[in-house]
């Protein structure tokens, strides 16, 4: 028996080697398979591309130079990167805590609204004030909504999943009800909200490009969520309550105290994200005030892995695939959606690969059971 | 008055169905995945890629027939991803089903845009609605039961076969065990991963059916997010039917029936802003869901890969 048997650690053939090595360089390895999972469905996008009958290089070369090629490409980029920061913290403090909110897209929506009613409506504030109560308002408006998701799962155990998917579609019309009429900017004749006030704006970091103030708020705001959800007692609490509802009762956890932290950090979060695109780049509510960044949120924390080094630097990355497919569009042609396709796939590439880290770690603990 | 009020009764009732089917197609497809244990939250990418490839397929080969053929395909591959995904690899069902979604849509608006881009339109050849003698000239009934095209009775007779199979036949009895209990199932000879694997591709082909549904009976054209949500709706039809494939039949007419007046409301402008119209579907889905949740339990093994020990 024993002489057929392969332990995964004595290392005397290839496969056995590379476990071992691979093992030991789990940072690296995830950092590989995420270049390798771009790279993948970078090329099925060249495919797409060339479909289209277009260049996939030259195409890309545009991708390239609209993100980050000029100061105004590299400012827009970063301030592409602000939602989709935001939203991709909102999705992963829900998955650590256990439960899937897939509702940034509407959180987003109301809570924007939020900084809409203070920021264009409430007169005569500093700008300071002004600027932190409307903050303040996104993050009631989309803690609200997520809530009340919140509400049905911790009470009646509905599915959340659902349940925050259908609030997208809810809040989507609700606010199109809402430019259409009681919040239409009087003055026009387009379908607009009108413009929030000066004092409520957020001052612009770049010159010369569109790059706000927000970014300093989203950096800050990732630092104290990571800080609150692995140095604090509540954070620890969510964590469990993530890896192992079980356990977490056991250990007397006041699960739904926790669930409902969890779910106003979450629908906050998002709702923080609306209001900072409404005060720092869009100024008024329009359709498709966003165009899907609550959805690229989720793969923006698939791909970091739910760090914060790793949603930060995937966040960017969506940023520059974001930005560089509009200059793709402008420049070559290519139709805008190339960018779910590829995004969808980084998803599923990225996700599908947890089968080898899944398998490196089994080799750490000493060979599967 | 009176005749009008019929009349609007039997238009709101035949189109109720026309409503409720592609629904009840996709809601099956969730119903025999979740029966094996694997949940198939990519329903609305399955649907929305059905809908585009039946379409493609029906005006580029000239048969609403090959559409449909089309559709199976690509609904039956991406089942296929989906259970390589969760039942091989063991991965996060959840994600990959969301990343099928993100990439249905990001496709199917793609392509739509490289047609569409050509000028010329494309509309595609539909399946007519089929006259079957005496039923379908009964007053009433004949209008609301017997004026659709095929894919309706297909629908409702899949509904048939679906619970004969699990409730009459061996190998449904075992897709429950599969679902419930795989290590038992196991044990018993059942060969767990190809119950689920046939389980997820069937899943994916009825998404995409329902999807083809809408371009292939309805509306001959293909629009961008033509599905917008009605995956999910599909699935929360699933848990308000409580994993039974007549009530889901029952769930997806409750929805259609809503989708149907919220549309007849809309052209009878009453002044209720259309914007409040649209929401109710979905607003519906989670008060339904709400109402039952407690009272429907989900196969034990739900969501959980299968690792044979």
């Amino acid at each position: 028996m024993s002489e057929i048997t392969l332990t995964p650690n004595t290392g005397n053939n290839l496969k056995d080697r590379f476990f071992q090595f691979a093992s030991k360089h789990m940072g690296f390895i995830s950092v590989l398979i995420s270049v390798l999972a771009i790279l993948l469905a970078l090329l099925i996008g060249a495919i797409l591309i060339a479909i289209a009958g277009i260049n996939p290089w030259e195409a890309y070369g545009y991708l390239l130079k609209g993100s980050f090629g000029s100061r105004y490409g590299f400012g827009e980029t970063l301030t592409r990167f602000i939602p989709l920061l935001f939203a991709s913290l909102s999705f992963a403090i829900a998955h650590k805590s256990g439960f899937f909110n897939v509702g940034a897209e509407g959180q987003i929506y109301i809570g924007a609204i939020g900084a809409l009613l203070v920021g264009a409506y409430v007169t005569n504030l500093p700008p300071i004030l002004h600027i932190t109560l409307s903050l303040l308002a996104g993050i009631v408006f989309g803690a609200l909504w997520a809530g009340i998701a919140g509400v049905l799962k911790i009470f009646l155990g509905s599915n959340e999943l659902i349940n925050t998917m259908m609030l997208n579609y809810v809040a989507i019309f609700l606010v199109e009800y809402l430019i259409h009429g009681p919040l239409k900017d009087p003055q026009l004749f387009i379908y607009q909200s009108s413009p929030i006030l000066d004092s409520a704006k957020l001052p612009i970091i770049l010159p010369k490009t569109p790059l706000h103030a927000g970014l300093i708020i989203a950096l800050v705001v990732t630092v104290l969520i990571f800080y609150l959800l692995y140095r604090t007692p509540i954070g620890y609490q969510m964590r469990t309550v993530g890896a192992n509802l079980r356990a977490a009762k056991y250990a007397g956890i006041n699960i739904v105290g926790v669930t409902l932290v969890a779910l106003i950090t979450t629908g906050g979060l998002a709702g923080l994200g609306g209001a900072v695109e409404l005060m720092g780049a869009q100024f008024r509510m329009v359709a498709g005030f966003s165009p899907g960044y609550g959805y690229d949120g989720i793969g923006v924390a698939v791909m970091g892995r739910y760090n914060p080094v790793g949603i930060v630097l995937a966040a960017i990355l969506f940023a520059i695939i974001r930005v560089g497919t509009g200059a793709m569009q402008r420049g070559a042609g290519v139709p805008f959606p190339l960018l779910s396709v590829i995004q969808g796939l980084i998803i599923i590439f990225v996700i599908a690969s947890g089968y080898l880290t899944n398998k490196l770690t089994e080799t750490t603990v000493g060979g599967r059971a | 008055m009176e005749a009008f009020l019929m009349g609007t009764v039997v238009t709101w009732l035949a189109m109720s169905i026309r409503m409720s089917i592609p629904l009840l197609f996709t809601g099956l497809g969730g119903l025999v995945s979740q029966k094996a244990g694997i949940y198939n939250f990519g329903l609305e990418g399955m649907m929305l890629c059905g809908a585009f490839f039946a379409y493609y397929g029906s005006f580029r080969l000239g048969s609403p027939w090959l559409g449909l053929l089309m559709a199976i395909i690509v609904g039956a591959l991406l089942g296929l991803l989906l259970g390589f995904t969760s039942i091989t690899l063991r991965v996060s069902q959840l994600v990959i089903g969301l990343g099928i979604g993100i990439f249905g849509l990001g496709l199917t608006s793609y392509l739509y845009r490289l047609l569409d881009q050509t000028g010329t339109e494309h509309v595609a050849t539909l399946f007519p609605s089929i006259h079957i003698p005496f039923l379908s000239d009964i007053p009433f009934v004949g209008e609301v039961l017997f004026s659709h095209n095929f894919l309706v009775y297909v629908c409702i007779g899949l509904v048939f076969l679906i619970s004969w199979f699990f409730n009459r036949t061996t190998q449904g009895l075992n897709f429950k065990a599969v679902g419930e209990n795989p290590q038992v199932a196991d044990t018993a000879g059942v060969n767990v991963i190809r119950y689920r694997y046939f389980a997820i591709i069937v899943s994916g082909a009825l998404a995409s059916l329902g999807g083809a549904f809408l371009t292939l009976t309805q509306t001959a054209r293909f629009m961008e997010n033509i599905t917008a949500g009605r995956g999910w709706i599909a699935l929360a039809a699933v848990i308000l039917g409580k994993y039974n494939p007549w009530g889901v039949l029952m769930a997806c007419f409750l929805f259609g029936a809503a989708d149907a007046a919220q549309m007849q409301i809309q052209v009878m402008s009453l002044g209720i802003p259309y914007q409040f119209l649209l929401m109710t579907p979905y607003i519906l889905a989670m008060l339904a869901m709400a109402g039952v949740v407690g009272k429907v339990r989900s196969p034990a093994a739900m969501g959980k890969p299968y690792v044979k020990h």
